[in-house]
This record gives C-alpha cells, structure tokens and sequence, in this order.
C-alpha cells in the first residue's frame, strides 16, 4: 500500500500535536503574508502537508499558484527543487542531466530530483500538463513510492511532496494528466483570483507583491520541520478519532457518488443514472480520511465531524470522479454540482 | 287616665313584635276524587306572611317516599310581594301508589311549615287533603269470562316524537367537529398529515417521545436522529452543525431558541462522532431535548 510508504520514517515517537498545531498556524499565517485572500487554499495546502499527500494546484495564469507553492516550500523548510514543463522534457532530465566539463571531457550529473538525496522534501512540477507522459509515468513512481531507480540503485524520498501547477487556460501542446496520475495527488486545487475588492485593491497596488523573490525570501524559513512530518502525520491519524457513524457517512457518501442516480441526486440536465463513469478510488477515500483527520485536528477537535469531510471532499474527491464523455467537458461545473447535491442528499449522521 | 292609656298603646306599638306574622295558608287543591293508582295530584300551598318573613328551607317536606304509598315528587317555590306582605307560594306535587280494591278515601297528612321573620319564627300548618282513589281493574275477573289474554289491555302506541329539527342540528355539528379535527390535525401534523412537508418539528416532537419512551442509549440515538431530519427537511438540505447560522437567518422564527439547538447539535455531535456517548446525554438531557422539540414544532406552527 502506498500510504505505508509515506508512513516509512522515523518510528513513532511521542509528537506533541498541540505545538504542532501552533505552527501550523504560523505557517498558515506566514504563508498569508505572501498569498494574500486565498485563505482556504492555504487551509487546503497546510492540510495536504499533514496528510502528507501530493498537491496539484489548477487555476488562471497569473493568480499566484507558482508564488503559494513556493512560498509554502520556504515555510516547510528542506531541500526544494523545481522543474518547468515542457514538451521536449524527458525523464531523464528530471534523474541527470549531461555537459561538456571545462576540460572538455563529459559529465553526467545527478538531476534536479536526485540533486538533495533524502532530504528533498518538496518537489515543485511547474505546468505539469505540458510534459509528456513519459514524464508523467516517472513522477507517477515518485509520488506513488517516493522512489526513483537511477545509476543501478533505488534512491528514496521519504520527506518528500510534490506539488504541481497546472493552468487551465491553454489546451495547445498540453498532455492531459493520465487518471492514474490524478489519482496519485491528494488534491486537486482550484485557485481563482480573490473576489474581495480590498485584496484585489492590494494585490494591484501594493509594491509587496511586485517582486515574488523578494516576497518569498521575506518569509520565516523552516517553520514545520520537514522532516518531523511523517511522525507528526502518523500521529495525527492515530489520536483523530473517527466514529462509526462518521466511517457510515463516508461510505454512504462514496456509494452516492459511484452512483448518484440510486442516492435520489439530481442535477439539471444531466442524466445522474449515466454521469459517472469510474473513480472515487479506494485511495482516494482513504485520502479522504486522512485529510479529514487533519482537518479536525487544525480545527482542534480530537474526533472528525462531517464539516471536516466535506471541507476537503470537493479537493481530494472531485479529480478522482471520471464521467462519461458527453459530460467530460463540463466537467468542472457538474462535478461541483455533484458534489454540493451529495452533501445536501446523504443524511447526517 | 285617658293620656296614660294613649301612652301605653302607642309603647304596645313601639315594642317589637315577638315572632314571624303568618297571616294566613290558602290552599288551592285538586279535585278530591276519581285518582288511580300512580296517579299524580298538584296542591298549592298560598301562604301570606309580614314582609320580612320567609320560608325555613329545612322545615319544607322532603322529596321521595312520605308514607307505603305516597310519594312527594316535587316542590316548587316562589315568593313574591303583595300589599304590605309577603306571599310564598309552595307548589306541591304527590303521587299516589295505593292500589285500593274499592273506593277509598286516601288522606294526605298535614304539614307544619317554619316561618323565620326577623325577630323570631311561627309556623305555618299546611292541612291535610282527602280524596277518593277507585281500583283500576276488576277484582275477579274470571267471573265476567274474562281470560288473560283478553283482560289484560293492549300496550299504548308509542308516540313518534319529532326530532327533525335536533337531528339537523346534531349532523351540522358533527360535521362542523370532524372539519375542525380536520384542520387540527393538518395543524399539528397528525395523521394523515404527519409526513405533512411544512410540518417536520411536529413529526418530529412526536417521534421524539416514542424513541425516548424507549430509554436506553439507542432511543437516544433515535430521537437524535429524528431531530436532525426534521432539520434537514426544514432547511431543504442536510444540515451540518457548520450551516446553523445560514438556517437560523433563513428561518428566523427559531432564531429564539438558538442556545438549545446549539447544544443539541453538540450533544449529537458526542453522542455520533465522539467517543462519550454519555456526554452527550450531559450536554442535553432527554427532558430537555423532548422541550426543544415541542418548542420547535410550536415555532414552525406560528410561523404559518
């Protein structure tokens, strides 16, 4: 099981959770500096670090996807290597890359994903849809097991994250992430450009956000320890309870999405017997969990409720719903739709 | 001589009077003949006392059973002002059961009757009343060739009363009742209405006291549940703990009891996703959650 792997670190030990939900605060705080008006998606990233899974951002160009992603890998602290996307990047130039040396001889070098060895711990994949899928099936591997084989042996990742950015924008000279791969991140998150007048006035205006460097390198370094997640992670999971109600709401809600026609769901013109084709994983409901469990925890509660399930359901669920073609292209609208109709439909508790 | 004697009448007229003034009993009475076994007989009883004078209630004679074969059915009274008096009337009404085998005179004894005045009482005595009672039948039938059969008079016909007028009103009353329960029942929710969509504190409240008249921690659960569908059936949707400020400004008529729904939403909150059931029964006592109900559905019904 993948998430076995995440768990492989240091063994357990005694993490103090309400410390750690202090700094997580600060982090979540810090990273606001930077990121200003997108409060939940800072929410939403801040969980995703706790259950440590794989975040994919999506959104306009140009609302700051790059500038949260690296400013949360400033706060996480660790090493950090980013990639840029494009459609002649193979997947050995993420393993090593080659040059002529001054000497005039040749050099193979580790790549940016071997570069920091073990203590890479966030991995930033910029407009992820324009690589190819050889890529895509190397960074599969990477975020499934946190391993890559180079150089005849196994090099292990056990800090690492990997976020990936994606504008929704162009469709030209873009691969669509195979569902495999979109299965593999945590959340799937949707960035739009805030609404409120004043951090639009702000994000104008304000000389702060003109320079992202200068931004990002304002920031407090290392706030999570990024090598104190995994036990800080597998703590979380095991003090969070979760009732029996709570897993029967999960599992009627899991059985309402595969199918929403049986649950009495009905959206305006769509077929609800014929929306859905496949999806809403095993892993996927896992990862619900998990970040649910996180979800309570930063809210300071010792048990997840449903508001926790359905804080993160949209993000970890809505990439993992693959409908039938004729509603593929609207996909973002039926899917929110879909989603809000599940939780005004599936009885509490 | 002549002033001292004037003196002393006009003392004799000062001084109060010893007793009540009767100043005379009439009696007007029926005809004294020709009655039968059971049958009835009214006297009147006039008598004419001072002004101030009236009956002593407890010397009237009693109702029912006077004598083997008498009986006083009834005694009305009234009493009016007549001159510079009093006149109480006393309607008397007897039955008489004496089942005489020739005629025979009956006598209806007399009747002492107290008179309170201001200063003191006088009786009044009521006379005795004579009158001939006759047999009703033949004392040997047999003799005149009479049999059973033929000597036994046929029942009387029974008379049709109307009753048009009773009957109308009765059905226009029942039918008035059973529309009235009708909309009571659309009110609160009753059968057939009891799945009435406007209506679902009242459903609630009810389910609510069967689940907790069951007891335990499952009927608890129960009227828990119960409580969250009619929530959720109020609000459309379901409703998370979370959506309760959104519900309460949509549905401002139980903005007031906002401290007990919260709590109720934190008692279900234990009781479904902590680890304390009991806690949840702490936070709010079965008592109090049957209250919320009520108050509720109460709530829903002013509202519309």
């Amino acid at each position: 099981m993948p998430h076995d792997k995440i768990d492989a670190g240091d063994p357990a030990g005694r993490s103090d959770l309400p410390a750690w939900r202090t700094r997580a605060q600060r982090f979540e705080t810090e990273v606001g500096k930077a990121v200003i008006g997108q409060e939940r998606v800072i929410r939403l990233l801040t969980i995703a670090l706790f259950s440590r899974g794989h975040v994919l951002l999506e959104g306009d160009v140009g609302v700051g996807k790059t500038t949260l992603l690296r400013a949360a890998a400033r706060c996480v602290g660790g090493a950090y290597e980013r990639i840029e996307g494009t459609i002649d990047l193979m997947p050995g130039d993420l393993i090593y890359h080659t040059y002529l040396a001054d000497d005039g001889r040749p050099r193979v070098e580790e790549g940016p994903v071997l570069r920091a060895g073990e203590n890479l711990a966030i991995f930033f994949f910029n407009e992820i849809n324009r690589a190819r899928p050889q890529v895509h099936s190397l960074l599969l591997r990477l975020m499934a097991e946190r391993s890559v084989s180079a150089f005849n042996r196994e090099f292990r990742f056990p800090h690492l994250v990997v976020f990936a950015d994606r504008n929704r924008v162009e469709r030209e000279e873009t691969f669509e992430l195979p569902a495999a791969a979109r299965d593999r991140f945590l959340m799937e998150i949707a960035i739009n450009t805030p609404a409120d007048p004043e951090t639009r006035r702000a994000l104008a205006f304000d000389t702060r956000f003109h320079d992202g460097d200068r931004l990002i390198g304002s920031l407090e370094e290392g706030i999570l320890e990024y090598d104190k997640l995994n036990d800080v992670a597998r703590a979380i999971q095991s003090e969070i309870k979760t009732s029996d109600a709570l897993e029967r709401y999960v599992l009627s809600l899991w059985q309402a999405v595969r199918n929403p026609a049986e649950a009495g769901i009905e959206i305006d013109g769509v077929d609800t017997a014929r929306l859905v084709a496949a999806g809403a994983s095993p892993r996927g409901l896992s990862y619900l969990v998990r970040a649910a469990r996180v979800a309570a925890w930063l809210d300071g509660r010792t048990m997840a409720v449903p508001e926790d399930v359905r804080a993160v359901f949209f993000e970890t669920m809505a990439h993992r719903i693959f409908f039938e073609p004729a509603y593929e292209m609207r996909r973002e609208t039926i899917a929110r739709q879909l989603i809000d109709a599940l939780f005004e439909t599936v009885p509490v508790p | 001589m002549r002033a001292s004697l004037a003196f002393l009448l006009a003392l004799a007229a000062l001084a109060p009077s010893a007793a009540a003034e009767v100043r005379s009993v009439h009696t007007i009475e029926p005809r004294p003949f020709g009655y039968f076994l059971g049958d009835m007989l009214e006297r009147t009883v006039e008598i004419e006392t001072g002004p101030d004078d009236e009956i002593v209630q407890a010397s009237l004679p009693r109702t029912g059973a006077s004598n083997y074969w008498l009986e006083l059915r009834a005694i009305a009274q009234s009493s009016a002002r007549q001159g510079d008096g009093r006149l109480h009337t006393l309607k008397l009404t007897y039955q008489a059961f004496y089942a005489p085998i020739d005629p025979r005179k009956q006598t209806i004894p007399s009747t002492e009757i107290t008179i309170r005045g201001p200063n003191g009482s006088e009786t009044a005595r009521i006379p005795p009343f004579t009158f001939i009672m006759s047999p009703l039948r033949e004392i040997f039938p047999e003799k005149s060739g009479e049999t059973a059969e033929t000597f036994l008079r046929p029942d009387v016909a029974p008379q049709p009363r109307r009753s048009g007028g009773l009957r109308t009103g009765a059905l226009i009353a029942a039918g008035l009742s059973a529309l009235f329960l009708v909309l009571l029942a659309r009110d609160l929710a009753w059968w057939p209405f009891h799945r009435r969509p406007a209506r679902p504190f009242s459903r609630a409240a009810r389910e609510i006291g069967h689940a907790l008249a069951k007891g335990g921690a499952d009927g608890y659960r129960a009227a828990l549940l119960a409580l969250h569908r009619a929530f959720d059936t109020a609000a459309g949707h379901r409703l998370l703990a979370a959506d309760l400020d959104g519900f309460l400004t949509a549905h401002p008529e139980h903005g007031d009891t906002r401290s007990l729904v919260e709590r109720f939403f934190s008692a279900s909150r234990a009781v479904f996703f902590g680890d304390a059931q009991r806690e949840g029964e702490t936070r709010l006592p079965p008592s109090e959650l049957k209250e919320l109900a009520a108050t509720l559905a109460r709530q829903e019904r002013a509202a519309r």
